[in-house]
């Protein structure tokens, strides 16, 4: 009795210590914006949409369902010329990628890390403002 | 077998009755929880996903540290605050504190703990181990609802497009405060509740209310 109250503790305290350093996950989220944004530079407008989640996505084009009306509209933004991720922050099945040049969320599907919102600018207490998202 | 089981009975309920809540809060939140993410436009997770994210145990431990600290005020106030007329009080504020009345020293009586009897700071320690040890898990319960609480605060903050905080910026925000004053202020309702409502009423049979023709005015008579 003792022991599984002792590991039923140790599973409150240390599971969200072990959600929150999810540093496995930096990584993947990096490669995910640092490949969003050499598609973009690339004019792969097709590859960077295949970045987005649906939702993202559908906030371009209401017909996002169409590849090139996608990348059409995505290469239209002129996004900012963002360059090398700075800091990634994980928290669950969301993150934070910031770039010299743009902030990016992310959320974690069943296909991995897409970008939620993109070409973001913050706003003192009020969510950042996105161009994409 | 049987003897174990009727001899234990009420823990046995309290323990299954617990694990079944547990078990229903953790069906219940996974719905909530996926509900949220369709309407976020995010990704619904599995239950046993569910029950290791921070969303779980923020809501877990927020509960946990409020009863512990519901019973921890109740066994310290009690020994030296008085409510004239009900059961859960002592008669006066003074009593039980001397070592006559609480049995230790040269007045433990055969089947006492060892260290009843003992001296210095092992008799200390036992006399306030109750205590001690519902204020640790309180302190460690508050500590892991901030920790889990971070965490499900920064993931629904990313979602929402905002900056994740730290810790520190965590236990300054208002959704740490809201859910600890909301779960500290219906405990200590319910302790004010059973402590003024035994003064008048009773409950046939039970160890927590006064015998059922127990004057209004008899203070600390619960057996």
């Amino acid at each position: 009795m003792k022991t599984g109250m002792t590991r039923m503790w140790m599973a409150v305290l240390v599971l969200p210590l072990a959600g929150a350093c999810a540093s496995g996950q930096d990584g993947q989220v990096s490669k995910v914006a640092g490949d969003f944004y050499a598609a973009v530079r690339g004019g792969d407008g097709v590859r960077a949409c295949a970045l987005l989640t649906e939702s993202a996505a559908q906030t371009l084009t209401p017909m996002a369902s169409a590849e090139g009306e996608c990348a059409t509209a995505l290469l239209k933004l002129r996004l900012p010329g963002a360059g090398k991720v700075e800091k990634v922050a994980v928290w669950g099945n969301e993150a934070q990628a910031r770039l010299t040049g743009d902030t990016l969320f992310l959320h974690r599907s069943a296909q991995g890390w897409r970008i939620r919102a993109g070409g973001c600018r913050p706003q003192d207490q009020r969510p950042y403002q996105c161009a994409i998202g | 077998m049987r003897r174990f089981l009727s001899g234990n009975a009420l823990s046995l309920f309290f323990l299954i009755t617990f694990l079944l809540a547990l078990a229903g809060q953790s069906l219940a939140g996974t719905a909530e929880y996926n509900d949220q993410q369709l309407a976020e436009g995010g990704t619904p997770i599995s239950w046993a996903a569910f029950v290791t994210s921070s969303d779980f145990a923020v809501n877990v431990a927020e509960n946990w540290q409020s009863e512990y600290l519901q019973f921890l005020l109740f066994i310290l106030i009690t020994a030296w605050l008085v409510q004239r007329g009900s059961p859960e009080s002592k008669k006066h504020p003074e009593q039980g504190f001397s070592e006559e009345e609480s049995r230790t020293g040269r007045y433990a009586v055969p089947g006492s703990p060892a260290w009843a009897r003992a001296t210095g700071l092992r008799r200390h320690l036992y006399g306030n181990s109750l205590g001690l040890l519902m204020g640790a898990v309180f302190v460690l319960s508050w500590l892991a609802q901030s920790v889990a609480g971070t965490a499900a605060y920064n993931r629904q903050r990313l979602a929402q497009l905002q900056d994740p905080v730290g810790w520190d910026g965590y236990v300054m925000s208002g959704d740490f405060w809201n859910r600890t004053f909301q779960n500290w202020q219906s405990e200590l309702l319910a302790v004010l509740s059973m402590v003024v409502f035994s003064i008048y009423l009773r409950q046939r049979g039970s160890p927590e209310s006064k015998p059922v023709g127990e004057p209004h005015e008899t203070t600390g008579e619960n057996t």
